[in-house]
């Protein structure tokens, strides 16, 4: 769907026990052109050691006409938050490299990384510096292939770190990188008495996506018919603030991958006013 | 049921370091770990794993015992035991039999393991095959390590090809292994209806292992809770092992504790009062 500044899309994160196939025969039903591709099992493996081959896997993707805006780094176990000379570290950070070296190969412009795994005994101070040190190596790398990177809010329960817009603007501003953007986890952030309007006047056009689900107190990732945020409200604020960049449908409740194909009806027909 | 018996397990602590961890064994009286392999504690891949005798002897100075380990699966990894893409399944045993030499090389004599799960697209057969060559693949490393096998059930909602006894039986027969054993996961089998008694007539002595938390029966949550956190009833449950005779562990597979060692301390205290030391 297209409107007026920004595009709204579909992942592939609750299709997670169905094949690609599933996924991509479902936006082709729905007339999706665009997606946010999350780069995970089963529809892609990647581990430090490099991403299975994969020419297949972005084949069906052309011949269905779907342009990928986005790859989602899947977390894992993986965290920038370590010391980068630590094993956890140098693995994290090859595991991003082969994320950024296929998006470069694909076409894909943006690679969006969450910061999973501040741990919460350990000195805050240190985790932090691990981690602008790591976001500006790889922004490097990033940068000399023509990819921008995005990081954005995390909530507590992956991170004891970044969970809050103040954190991301402070780290974004530490890290320093002319190709690192930010995304926003709008559940995350209602839970954190955010807004879109904060996020936009913080951020401007830094901010290049958001992920949108709907949130109840226990967490994010609801579909859009299933919470308590002013979706639609907050949807007519990103158009008049004229927000340009992505919005990505992250289903991540456990129970959305029962059935993804209906989760995607109901969330289009949720934006449709059906 | 002894207090050796009763294992505190580092999945809950994943936000945490593993110092932190043992440290809230030691308040919580634990004498017994169930070893998670999972970073940041620990690290396991497909080629390879490090850290093992420094994580023995931490455990070890700590005064606790890794009586049993996890290779973890699926969730916040890439590896599955019912891997259904080639490539996946070749990584996926590897690092299964990697988990295996590690459980070897701290000392533990037993790993966990369960059918993983096929695409809810498949045949359960289809599913059910791939699951069958991943653990056999295990069971071999297995059975040069000298190590026992536990086999646990997963949900309804987490698996086509596990959640039920006879969809065990039927993994069980089709790896033939001698290293093969079963294990009951409190929240699993309840939520199929399927409670331990039921275990332990199909399989008497071979169940040899059990994650024995809270939970719930009438919802479908993820359970796991600490004890009294749930809906289970804990002596009963107790009753259910002893009647039985097992002499197994109790791994504590708490999840998602928002404060895991205030949590693992009342959960031992709650415990306490069927312990005999």
């Amino acid at each position: 769907m297209r409107d007026a500044n920004f595009e709204i899309v579909n992942t592939n994160e609750h299709y997670f026990r169905f094949p690609l196939d599933t996924f991509v025969e479902k936006q082709k039903e729905l007339g999706g052109s665009r997606i946010v591709f999350w780069a995970s099992v089963p529809h892609l493996w990647a581990d430090q050691y490099g991403v299975e081959p994969h020419e297949e896997i972005f084949t069906k993707f052309f011949e269905a006409g779907i342009i990928i805006e986005a790859i989602a780094a899947r977390p894992y176990n993986y965290t920038l938050f370590m010391d980068n000379r630590s094993l956890l570290g140098v693995h994290s950070m090859a595991y991003y490299r082969g994320l950024i070296d296929l998006a470069a190969e694909q076409g894909i412009s943006l690679v969006a990384i969450e910061l999973w795994g501040a741990l919460r005994d350990k000195d805050r101070c240190e985790q932090y510096q691990n981690c602008c040190q790591a976001l500006r190596a790889l922004c490097q790398y990033a940068g000399q292939k023509g990819i921008n990177l995005a990081v954005g809010n995390v909530s507590y329960s992956h991170s004891a770190m970044i969970n809050t817009l103040p954190e991301l603007k402070s780290l974004l501003e530490e890290a320093d990188c002319e190709n690192l953007l930010a995304f926003m986890d709008y559940g995350t952030a209602w839970q954190r008495h955010e807004n879109v309007e904060m996020w936009i006047d913080t951020l401007g056009q830094r901010l290049c996506m958001i992920y949108l689900s709907n949130a109840r107190n226990g967490g994010s990732g609801y579909p859009l018919s299933q919470g308590c945020c002013a979706i639609q409200r907050d949807l007519d604020k990103l158009r008049k603030a004229g927000f340009s960049g992505v919005i990505a449908l992250r289903m991540s409740q456990d129970f959305c991958q029962q059935d993804p194909a209906l989760v995607d009806d109901e969330n289009w027909n949720y934006l449709n006013g059906k | 049921m002894k207090r050796k018996q009763i294992a505190g397990m580092n999945q809950n602590y994943r936000q945490y370091s593993y110092r932190y961890f043992l440290e809230s064994m030691q308040l919580a009286g634990y004498e017994s770990v169930e070893l998670w392999l999972g970073a940041p504690h620990v690290w396991v891949d497909s080629r390879g794993w490090n850290q093992a005798k420094t994580i023995a002897r931490e455990t070890c100075r700590a005064g606790l015992e890794i009586v049993s380990v996890t290779t973890p699966s699926g969730g916040a990894f890439q590896y599955q035991y019912g891997a259904q893409e080639p490539f996946h399944r070749k990584r996926s045993i590897a690092y299964f039999q990697n988990g295996v030499r590690m459980t070897a090389e701290v000392g533990a004599p037993l790993m966990t393991v369960n059918s993983g799960w096929g695409y809810w697209t498949d045949e359960e057969d289809q599913a059910f095959e791939k699951s069958a060559e991943i653990l056999g693949a295990v069971c071999r490393t297995a059975e040069q390590e000298g190590i026992t096998i536990a086999l646990e059930s997963l949900t309804k909602k987490e698996s086509l090809i596990g959640y039920r006894i006879d969809q065990i039986q039927r993994l069980v027969k089709a790896v033939n292994s001698p290293v093969l054993k079963l294990m009951v996961d409190l929240d699993a089998v309840w939520y199929s209806g399927e409670p331990a008694q039921m275990w332990f007539d199909r399989f008497g002595k071979d169940l040899v292992h059990c994650h024995f938390q809270d939970g719930d029966r009438t919802l479908p949550s993820d359970g796991h809770y600490v004890w009294g956190g749930g809906e289970f009833c804990l002596e009963r449950e107790i009753g259910c092992l002893e009647r039985n005779g097992y002499k197994g562990i109790l791994t504590q597979e708490i999840c998602n504790s928002p404060d895991p060692r205030a949590d693992e301390i009342r959960n031992m205290q709650v415990l306490e009062s069927f312990l005999e030391d």
